[in-house]
């Protein structure tokens, strides 16, 4: 069943200033988009078609000019819907402990005491692979990809039915992407919690989500289940499809740099 | 011992100075009166200008004043009246920049309009102008001290507290649902407060120099009530005889700007997390 339904959705933002005239810039229209129950979704699109509006939208830090988003009847609000950040470091108060930012929605968005905060933060920090040490640790102290498993967590602590990855593995390394895209199945498995990956790396798409959509110029002209042969048809989804190197580099012979016809005629 | 080791051994040992150059300031601005071996407005003409001795540690004025005693005594108007230049200026620049930044819009527009306004003519010539108005005397060089210098801390915390709101863990703490206030108190002032305190302890310095400045012309603290700016006054026609005269009150005001840069410097390492972390392991 569909837990979150987009209908009709339209956005935009107002440019232009002073010295050029004030103009709409229209970023989603005519959006129509299903959610299903701890499914992973990957969102992808070029830059600038609308894929962070939409987080923003879904997360109900903006309301939409047109059209609704529903969840399970009701319009978005923030205890439904977590995020983590493309930049881990800047997402965590340089001045506080990992383990009082972790806590954080604990704090706002739920009863418990401190003691049932710090119990249920340990618990996070294992769910992560981070140590229970790192609980009182600034974010200086810790490597990018500990802060993004930190981000995760924060993300994770009030049991979110959908979290929100906006372009939050684009700054790791491979090795780190796929260790926290199995870190995040694990849990998508133990909770039944929903992602949305927004990402413009196929491969990563292809790793975790069990369906993609593509964003193009403020519409989805893709939506397929993913499976290893599945090919897009829209121009644009080619070309992000193409963009993804292949796991191993082939050895180019002189017939790559060559044409055929000037080949012929030698 | 590596560079940065070294650095660290330098920084802390700057730091210790600074530290201990405060505490002394502090020190003899709190108990100045009882710590000087002299009253320090008495005036003894039998003992005019006299030279070092066992009795008099750095000689006595035109007056036959006690120097070390004017000088300890004096520490309280002169750090004081900073203090309190500093503490009007801080209000000012946090209320009214503050203000601007998070509310934004038309009223962000006119406050900083009425900033542009204040910074449009240097510092001094403003203070000048304000105390054509408000008149002479020590209350009203601190507000045109303060008053000219409110506008360039109201636009440095409009800039912080506008780049703090758009900060990725401002905008999490929103989405773990802390209320704005809460937003603002826990994540914007604190990060603003810090920059600011080392900014405000080494403009501390510069401060000092102007109400030192002030004095010296004539428009601040009067004589005979011991200031480091009014010694430096009226030594002045002394300059070629009694050099020391001028050089003692001037070192005091060296000693307490280079105290007070040594302690924006330790507070910025102290508040700046990124060197804390870096300290720390």
């Amino acid at each position: 069943m569909s837990f979150i339904q987009v209908r009709d959705l339209e956005h935009g933002y107002s440019a232009g200033g002073l010295f050029s005239k004030r103009h709409r810039v229209q970023v989603l229209s005519g959006l129509n988009l299903d959610l299903h129950e701890g499914q992973s979704l990957g969102l992808l699109g070029g830059s600038g078609s609308g894929k962070s509006t939409l987080a923003r939208l879904l997360m109900g830090l903006e309301s939409a000019d047109r059209g609704s988003i529903v969840f399970k009847g009701q319009p978005p609000f923030l205890q439904r819907v977590q995020m983590v950040f493309q930049d881990a470091l800047s997402a965590f108060n340089p001045q506080r402990s990992i383990g009082w930012s972790i806590a954080e929605p604990l704090r706002h968005l739920s009863d418990m005491d401190a003691a049932a905060c710090r119990d249920r933060v340990e618990q996070l920090l294992q769910q992560v692979q981070l140590e229970a040490r790192d609980i009182d640790k600034l974010p200086a102290q810790l490597s990018g990809g500990q802060l993004q498993r930190a981000g995760i967590a924060r993300a994770m602590a009030i049991g979110p039915q959908l979290i929100i990855l906006d372009e939050a593995l684009s700054n790791l390394d491979r090795v780190l992407q796929v260790q926290i895209l199995d870190l995040l199945a694990q849990v998508r498995h133990e909770s039944g919690t929903g992602f949305l990956l927004i990402t413009h790396d196929l491969s990563l798409v292809q790793r975790f989500c069990q369906r993609v959509v593509v964003l193009a110029e403020g519409k989805l002209v893709e939506d397929l289940p993913v499976t290893a042969q599945m090919r897009f048809t829209h121009p644009a989804a080619r070309t992000l499809q193409e963009a993804v190197l292949p796991a191993m580099p082939r050895v180019r012979t002189v017939r790559d740099h060559v044409d055929a016809r000037t080949l012929e005629k030698l | 011992m590596s560079t940065l080791a070294a650095v660290y051994t330098g920084k802390k040992n700057g730091a210790r100075i600074g530290y201990a150059l405060v505490a002394l300031l502090l020190l003899m601005a709190l108990f100045g009166p009882w710590l000087a071996p002299y009253d320090a407005t008495l005036v003894s003409l039998d003992d005019r200008l006299l030279p070092a001795s066992a009795s008099h540690w750095l000689g006595t004025d035109h007056l036959g004043r006690d120097v070390l005693s004017r000088l300890i005594v004096g520490t309280q108007l002169s750090l004081g009246s900073v203090v309190l230049v500093l503490g009007l200026v801080l209000v000012l620049g946090v209320v009214i920049g503050g203000i601007a930044g998070i509310v934004g819009g038309k009223v962000d527009m006119f406050l900083m309009r009425l900033c542009d306004m204040f910074l449009t003519f240097p510092t001094l010539v403003l203070a000048f102008f304000l105390i054509a108005l408000l008149g002479t005397g020590l209350t009203n060089v601190i507000i045109a001290i303060a008053l000219s210098h409110w506008a360039w801390y109201a636009r440095m915390v409009r800039g912080m507290v506008l780049a703090q709101r758009n900060r990725d863990y401002v905008l999490a703490s929103r989405l773990a649902g802390a209320s704005r206030l809460t937003r603002l108190r826990q994540h914007v002032m604190p990060n603003v407060v810090g920059q600011l305190l080392v900014l405000a302890s080494m403009d501390i310095g510069h401060m000092m120099l102007h109400v030192s400045g002030l004095s010296f012309l004539g428009l601040g603290v009067s004589p005979p009530t011991p200031e480091w700016g009014v010694m430096i006054n009226d030594a002045k026609e002394f300059i070629w005889t009694q050099p020391q005269l001028l050089l003692w009150p001037g070192l005091m005001i060296f000693i307490s700007v280079m105290a007070f840069n040594l302690l924006g410097d330790a507070l910025r390492d102290r508040l700046d997390p990124s060197v804390l972390a870096e300290i720390k392991e």
